[in-house]
């Protein structure tokens, strides 16, 4: 495990010495204020709405920082010819998994992290239970690492970053839309899909400030399946 | 025999040859494609074109056929391979068999595979539990078998045309297909296992999608059967909210029992509880029933929700209590009849009446001409009251001061407003 955490100070280093990390979290957070102002406060809203609604908004935004953020982490190190250093250390793969999928996890903390004034205002000038704040930030770093996962798990495929965050986005746009052809499609695929679904009916609990055992276990499953893929593409390509 | 063993892979060009010709031997590459086109039509027949039941037979019995096909394929004797092929071959056979097996789980998981087993006979949560168990059995087989095999081809399909044959890496790749197609089949059952514990903690501000503590007592209070049915869309954001509620509501009270159904998939239900709309809530006690109206549309049903908690305790009252009459006396300037000058300073009696019809009262009003004393000895379990704006003690008249029934109810000579 030391092995992983050297791998994530690495990559947290490469996240601040490139201008990457600074401008997807500058972003992300432009867009955040930009969607709390226009989503929660300008609206007619109790406080406790205008708190999930911002919620709501503000988990897109962690996906996509989520995606950016995980585009480089394999895909730059085939480009620039440093896996090879990687693949002949004395690392296995899943530490160098698990060690990308960390630093890319802390970052999306600290995104958050940022984030966290503007409910804050709610809870000072509205009537918010801090519980709900608490919970809708759990949300947002289990499908923000959820998010991660897949971004990291599409870097493994290509050497393009490019064609990695377009990998990314569609695996998670399609996990987005089981949500809708659940709705159209007959039982029991029909549950499974609503089940699997990304956002809708796993992040609605953290959104109100519910925390749920099932939609917390879904996130970390997600996360597992994504990074061991992850790790099993690294596997194969020693074969080549 | 030894040396013959020792002369055999002397000739270089003859080895390399048959190697090539065992790389090159074994199941065509098409064998995993009609396998998987195989079960590509069987689901397509199953579950999208089910209507069309000529057609659905047809193209489930060719899709049956091609994964037999492609099964029977691995087992030939000319596409046996040799050496390391064989290898293959076994295994790329033995995921077949596997796949092939998890069709049949699905067969039997049919309502025509329950009738020939018997499990359509079973009780309603022992056919339940096995039609669960059953699922699951045929999607993690299926699943299982597919992606190792689709794995393995991608591995093999390189190698084709090789002169030697890495099977080493074709097992690697089965092997790490097999551990995918696990981990999803586990975390499946993992996150299934956990939503069905039902553990959540609500840290809202407003817990509108908990009952109230009056609501609890209500329907604990119910010594008859209850039963609650919810007709949703089976994927619904207003089913998940009122499902939370409903669950949360009915969690450790014996009497009642919850069930949420979809009325495309119990039209009869439906029919017999005259639900004509997705998202209402039957209450059933005995014979009598009250119907909620909630919508499936979340928009719609936004403002609803609001007041869910309000709208189910009203119902159950209307099933808790029978239904009785109230009397408010007019004619004393009272305030559930204001006078214009009144109702233009907002002093009005509507929010008491509102509460007195919520608890399953019909208010009727009793004037001068109609001796309350006597129209409440008449009729039984009734109540009266008469609401008077002033805070002195009001006048007694000659109808207030009778006696109060003595069929039952009671009466409240007067009310004096709070302000």
């Amino acid at each position: 495990m030391s092995r992983a955490l050297l791998i994530a100070r690495r990559e947290l280093r490469a996240y601040f010495r490139s201008p990457l990390g600074a401008v997807v979290i500058a972003s992300a957070l432009l867009l955040d204020g930009i969607l709390f102002y226009w989503r929660s406060l300008s609206q007619r809203l109790l406080s406790g709405e205008a708190l999930a609604e911002y919620f709501w908004w503000t988990s897109g935004v962690t996906i996509t920082a989520a995606l950016f953020l995980s585009m480089r982490l394999v895909a730059e190190e085939r480009q620039t010819g440093t896996f090879t250093l990687l693949n002949t250390s004395p690392l296995r793969e899943w530490e160098i998994i698990v060690g990308k999928y960390i630093s890319v996890w802390c970052m999306v903390l600290l995104l958050t992290l940022l984030s966290v004034y503007m409910p804050l205002l709610l809870l000072v000038n509205g009537k918010v239970s801090f519980g709900h704040i608490v919970t809708g930030y759990l949300g947002q770093l289990l499908i923000g690492g959820a998010a991660a996962a897949i971004g990291l798990f599409a870097s493994t495929l290509t050497r393009s970053q490019l064609v990695s965050i377009v990998v990314g986005a569609a695996i998670v746009v399609v996990m987005l839309v089981f949500w809708v052809l659940a709705q159209a499609i007959d039982p029991p695929l029909n549950k499974f899909l609503a089940a699997a679904a990304l956002h809708h009916a796993n992040f609605r609990p953290f959104q109100f400030g519910i925390l749920e055992l099932g939609a917390t276990a879904y996130y970390l499953s997600v996360a597992y399946l994504f990074l061991l893929g992850a790790v099993k593409i690294l596997e194969a390509r020693r074969w080549r | 025999m030894a040396v013959e063993s020792e002369q055999a892979p002397a000739p270089a060009p003859k080895l390399a040859g048959s190697a090539s010709a065992a790389a090159r031997g074994g199941a065509p590459a098409w064998t995993v494609a009609t396998y998987v086109a195989g079960l590509v039509l069987l689901y397509l027949a199953q579950r999208v074109i089910v209507t069309l039941d000529h057609v659905s037979l047809v193209l489930s019995s060719i899709g049956v056929a091609l994964i037999i096909a492609a099964t029977v394929v691995r087992f030939l004797p000319q596409f046996r391979g040799q050496g390391d092929r064989a290898s293959i071959e076994k295994l790329f056979g033995a995921l077949s068999l596997l796949g092939l097996f998890g069709v049949l789980v699905y067969f039997i998981s049919s309502p025509t595979g329950q009738d020939w087993l018997g499990i359509a006979r079973l009780g309603v949560k022992s056919r339940e539990r096995v039609e669960t168990l059953l699922l699951i059995s045929w999607v993690t087989l299926i699943a299982v078998s597919v992606i190792p095999m689709l794995f393995a081809e991608v591995a093999l399909s390189s190698m084709r045309r090789a002169p030697h044959l890495e099977a080493r890496r074709v097992r690697a790749a089965a092997a790490s297909g097999l551990a995918l197609a696990l981990a999803a089949a586990y975390c499946s059952l993992f996150v299934y296992a956990a939503s069905e514990t039902k553990a959540r903690v609500d840290y809202s501000y407003f817990k509108t999608s908990e009952p109230g503590s009056s609501t609890r007592k209500m329907i604990e209070s119910f010594t008859e059967p209850l039963k609650i049915t919810a007709f949703f869309p089976e994927v619904s954001d207003v089913r998940m909210e009122v499902s939370g509620y409903l669950t949360e509501l009915v969690k450790g009270v014996p009497n009642v029992e919850l069930s949420l159904v979809d009325r495309y998939l119990e039209p009869k239900l439906a029919k017999d509880m005259k639900v004509f709309s997705d998202g209402t809530i039957v209450f059933t006690k005995g014979e009598t029933t009250r119907t909620l109206s909630v919508g499936a549309d979340m928009q719609a049903a936004r403002a609803k929700l609001k007041t869910l908690d309000k709208d189910v305790q009203e119902q159950l009252y209307k099933l808790l209590r029978s239904r009785r009459i109230a009397y408010l006396t007019v004619g004393h300037g009272e305030l559930n009849a204001p006078s214009e000058d009144e109702k233009t300073k907002g002093r009005s009696a509507d929010i008491v009446q509102e509460i007195i019809r919520t608890q399953n009262y019909q208010i009727r009003t009793l004037g001068l001409a109609q001796p309350w004393a006597a129209k409440c000895r008449t009729t039984p379990r009734s109540c009266s009251c008469s609401a008077r704006p002033s805070r002195s003690r009001p006048r007694r008249s000659s109808h207030c001061s009778a006696t109060p029934t003595r069929a039952g109810g009671c009466s409240w000579p007067w009310m004096q407003t709070p302000w």
